[in-house]
């Protein structure tokens, strides 16, 4: 993908979470520049490179500050962030706010997953979600799910698959797996639907539900996840997580 | 130093979508300029524990940057805003220039969207990927700064066996072509396009990941065998 970027001679920095990984992908690449105009950084560089006075370095030792600073890269056109955790996250949260003009890519960071750490111990609080996670416009999205539902007839449990599938500005389509690598498209929509949502898209879809007092028995009350709710919309600084 | 944590601090208490549009507090406002160093010289002396240098920093600062900070001017806005800093800080915004606004889908031709609606999935990695920069770069130039791609993982072995694959398929076929097209003699299998794909699909490689083969080289058809009868394998002489 940087190397898309490249060709439209824009020079891209891949970002890891900090130097230590950094040191891991140079012992294994060679080099931290797979490409030309391609390099490889630490989002979090260390204080030893970072600090701006032998103070810093010296208190840097023994506080917080030890881990570095998160220092953007003036030569950079996009960035594009891989492996960083839930953890990771406000350091990127800083580096858009010290180069807010240089677009950021959350590559494969699997945000969804991160969103439900938030706010547990040695996790970022929810405020990360309103305050910068609301603010990530998923561009393209490919995301599958495997379900399985029960039946009051054979072959009684049946195993299902869908995907929600997003490619900007196209809107979130509901796909159902209908084997051999192929899908239906099933519902297409602007807004991006729930988890809970799009299991009910597609299971819908099935069309095999035969009471619906057992199917909703079985589906269980409706639930979102505490982002997905309505009543956090209106701490969210933008919608663009969501559209 | 400490008088940019100051201006940091400020700008973070005060953020909202247009915080980078107004000037920091102590441009507005000498009196808080003055303040601030006054605390700082003092700060200083009090660690230093000598009334002297205490007394002489604070005459200084009274007679100096008072003084300076009462004329120096900075009505509202008539700050410059761009202002790069020489030894940039974590914490400092760069450069504080006006982020222009996305442009949102109501402003995309109701035609493109509904063309976007119908993009089917990638079927291959590479399509994948494409895909994926084809929809980041569209947010970029509609002025999105933070996108979000994401699509199942593939094992490396995945990868690197459809890489493989796709390169060795034009080597051999580049290969072939220019030994056929020479009208070479000699192991008629060196010369056959069919027996070398044979070879090369039964190799570990493939076993593990075997792509979908292509339908240019399935094996040949009579047709295919009288266009090319100097092909004189056993192997192929079986299909």
């Amino acid at each position: 993908m940087a190397q898309y970027f490249v060709r439209e001679g824009k020079q891209v920095v891949i970002l890891v979470p900090d130097k230590d990984e950094l040191d891991l992908i140079e012992e294994g690449l060679g080099t931290l520049s797979p490409s030309p105009n391609v390099t490889i950084r630490a989002v979090r560089a260390r204080n030893s490179e970072s600090a701006d006075t032998m103070g810093e370095l010296i208190l840097g030792i023994f506080s917080r500050a030890a881990k570095g600073k998160v220092l953007p890269w003036y030569n950079a056109d996009i960035y594009i962030s891989v492996i960083s955790s839930g953890q990771e996250l406000p350091d990127l949260e800083a580096l858009h706010q010290a180069d807010p003009t240089k677009p950021l890519i959350f590559f494969n960071l699997n945000l969804e997953t991160h969103r439900g750490d938030l706010g547990l111990p040695a996790f970022p609080s929810k405020d990360l979600h309103y305050r910068f996670l609301s603010n990530i416009k998923p561009v393209y999205l490919l995301r599958t799910r495997q379900y399985a539902q029960t039946l009051s007839r054979p072959p009684f449990i049946l195993n299902y698959q869908g995907a929600l599938f997003r490619t900007y500005p196209g809107g979130y389509q509901c796909m159902l797996d209908t084997g051999n690598g192929r899908y239906r498209r099933v519902e297409t929509s602007r807004e991006r639907p729930a988890l809970s949502g799009f299991k009910d898209i597609i299971t819908q879809a099935l069309d095999v539900e035969d009471n619906d007092t057992l199917a909703s028995l079985r589906r269980g009350a409706f639930s979102k996840t505490w982002w997905e709710k309505e009543e956090g919309w209106a701490k969210e600084s933008s919608d663009n997580w969501r559209t | 130093m400490r008088l940019e944590s100051l201006f940091v601090a400020e700008q973070h208490e005060r953020r909202s979508p247009d915080s980078r549009l107004q000037t920091p507090l102590a441009h507005h406002c000498p009196i808080f300029l003055t303040a601030t160093f006054y605390l700082y010289y003092n700060g200083t002396a009090a660690v230093m524990r000598h009334t002297w240098s205490s007394i002489a920093c604070l005459f200084s600062l009274l007679m100096s940057q008072s003084t300076i900070g009462f004329l120096l001017p900075y009505p509202s806005g008539s700050f410059p805003m761009a202002r790069p800093h020489s030894t940039p800080s974590s914490q400092v915004a760069l450069f504080a220039t006006t982020v222009p606004r996305a442009v949102g889908l109501e402003a995309i031709p109701e035609a493109d969207l509904k063309a976007a609606d119908k993009t089917a999935p990638p079927s291959t990695f590479f399509e994948c990927t494409l895909q994926a920069y084809n929809a980041a770069a569209a947010a970029i130039k509609d002025g999105y700064k933070l996108l979000e791609v994401e699509f199942p993982p593939l094992p490396a072995a995945e990868m690197a066996s459809q890489v493989t694959y796709i390169i060795r398929i034009f080597l051999l076929l580049s290969w072939d072509l220019k030994v056929v097209t020479s009208s070479s003699v000699g192991d008629p299998c060196r010369s056959c396009i069919s027996c070398n794909v044979i070879a090369f699909s039964s190799t570990p490689l493939l076993a593990a990941h075997r792509p979908p083969a292509p339908t240019a080289l399935a094996p040949p058809t009579s047709t295919w065998r009288t266009r090319w009868p100097s092909t004189s394998c056993v192997k192929a002489s079986k299909w």
